[in-house]
């Protein structure tokens, strides 16, 4: 069963009763919230993703909900609730769907440490994985996004979660958070591409989030093998240009977008060299959207099939 | 007595080069670090020598040539005063060690 199949009054009694079992990639959320925006937000992003049943196990119990407190009847709040904890402050009462989306990230980088985890945007083609980690506001969602919708398969906006033991990629396709002017440019850019309302003043501004495409949550059990490290910034009216990146430089990039590579110690440097070794690696300046996308589709063109 | 300098024990880390650029992971404190060109290239000649211990101006000689290619054999102090600060920084990050006396 999908998210879609269930109707929304029976999807809301679950968010509000026992939980909604949402697989993501490898994972099964059990999610809980009585709020209606983020029901119809679930609804809406993970429309295609498989619910499973409610005796499956789950890796992570979260709830979005109003805090127990006097401030409800006059400033609602909102907050995070993990495994009976609360693990942040609360937000502002409208902000449960990021809220949502912000502590199931928070989830896989604090606690799935039989991934490596990166601070990056994946997508696939041909079962070679690119990986784009950038920091915030360098414009990675926004390109990750437009990739999404031309042809690349979206394995991850924000999260490259790599298996060390086989050093492949592991798809987690959630929705895509975009920010600010970026809403607006993926709306002109992918006509097609399905919108969340857009949250406005959080702390990153106004957020909005695309749902996922369904190829993309369909393929959520093909992970993808590293091919292509390219580090992305959007400089505004600047031509496209895609440069080589030395390797070390591109491995200290990798080191320093890793949510848990201290935990993993040597095997961590060992998993990352054997990424770097078999990756392609650049630095991608852009100032146009359709460019860059047209110089990622002739790299990855250019770049011999898997055997 | 001069002091040496060689190799920290391979067992003390973990190194990979990529066009002459070496990073290392240090088992010890669990910090990874980008060597830099002059860095890298001791690091590469210590590899290259393992178990050798020498004074600074050997290694210095080892990783310079002159314009002919040839092995560097004359420095300044300052040279060698930088050369050392490299094999001291090298050697407080855990690649870089000094027998045992």
């Amino acid at each position: 069963m999908i998210v879609q199949d269930i109707p929304p009054a029976r999807l809301r009694q679950r968010l509000r009763g026992p939980g909604l079992k949402l697989r993501t990639g490898p994972l099964v959320n059990c999610i809980r919230s009585p709020l209606a925006a983020v029901a119809a937000g679930i609804a809406l992003n993970y429309a295609h993703h498989t619910v499973e049943a409610d005796e499956a196990f789950a890796d992570f119990h979260v709830g979005v909900e109003r805090p127990r407190s006097w401030r409800r009847w006059f400033d609602p709040q909102v907050v995070f609730r993990f495994d009976g904890a609360l693990p942040f402050n609360p937000l502002p009462g409208h902000q449960g769907l990021p809220l949502l989306e912000w502590g199931l990230n928070w989830c896989v980088y604090s606690h799935c440490h039989q991934y490596l985890t990166l601070h990056s945007a994946v997508v696939e083609s041909g079962g070679r994985a690119l990986i784009l980690p950038a920091p915030s506001g360098s414009g990675k969602s926004t390109l990750c996004a437009a990739l999404a919708f031309r042809g690349w398969r979206l394995l991850s906006d924000e999260l490259a979660v790599i298996d060390p033991a086989t050093g492949r990629v592991v798809p987690l396709p959630r929705p895509i958070s975009l920010k600010n002017k970026s809403i607006e440019v993926i709306g002109a850019f992918a006509p097609e591409a399905v919108f969340s309302p857009t949250v406005p003043d959080t702390v990153k501004g106004s957020v909005g989030h695309v749902r996922p495409p369904q190829d993309a949550v369909q393929r959520g059990g093909e992970s993808a093998l590293p091919r292509w490290i390219v580090l992305p910034r959007y400089v505004a009216g600047a031509p496209t240009t895609l440069q080589p990146l030395p390797r070390a430089r591109a491995f200290m990039t990798l080191v320093e977008h890793a949510f848990n590579y201290n935990v993993h110690g040597r095997d961590g440097f060992l998993a990352l060299a054997r990424l770097v070794d078999g990756c392609a690696c650049y630095s991608l300046s852009y100032g146009d959207l359709d460019d860059a996308v047209a110089v990622l589709r002739r790299l990855a063109d250019a770049t011999p099939a898997l055997s | 007595m001069a002091l040496t300098w060689g190799a920290a024990p391979p067992s003390h880390f973990d190194w990979r080069e990529w066009d002459g650029d070496i990073v290392v992971f240090v088992a010890a404190t669990g910090d990874t670090h980008e060597l830099g060109p002059e860095g890298s290239t001791l690091l590469g000649a210590m590899l290259g020598h393992p178990g050798a211990w020498h004074r600074a101006e050997v290694w210095l000689s080892m990783t310079t040539t002159e314009v002919d290619g040839s092995p560097a054999t004359d420095f300044t102090d300052g040279e060698l005063r930088a050369f050392e600060h490299l094999l001291a920084s090298l050697q407080r990050i855990g690649v870089v060690s000094q027998p045992a006396p």
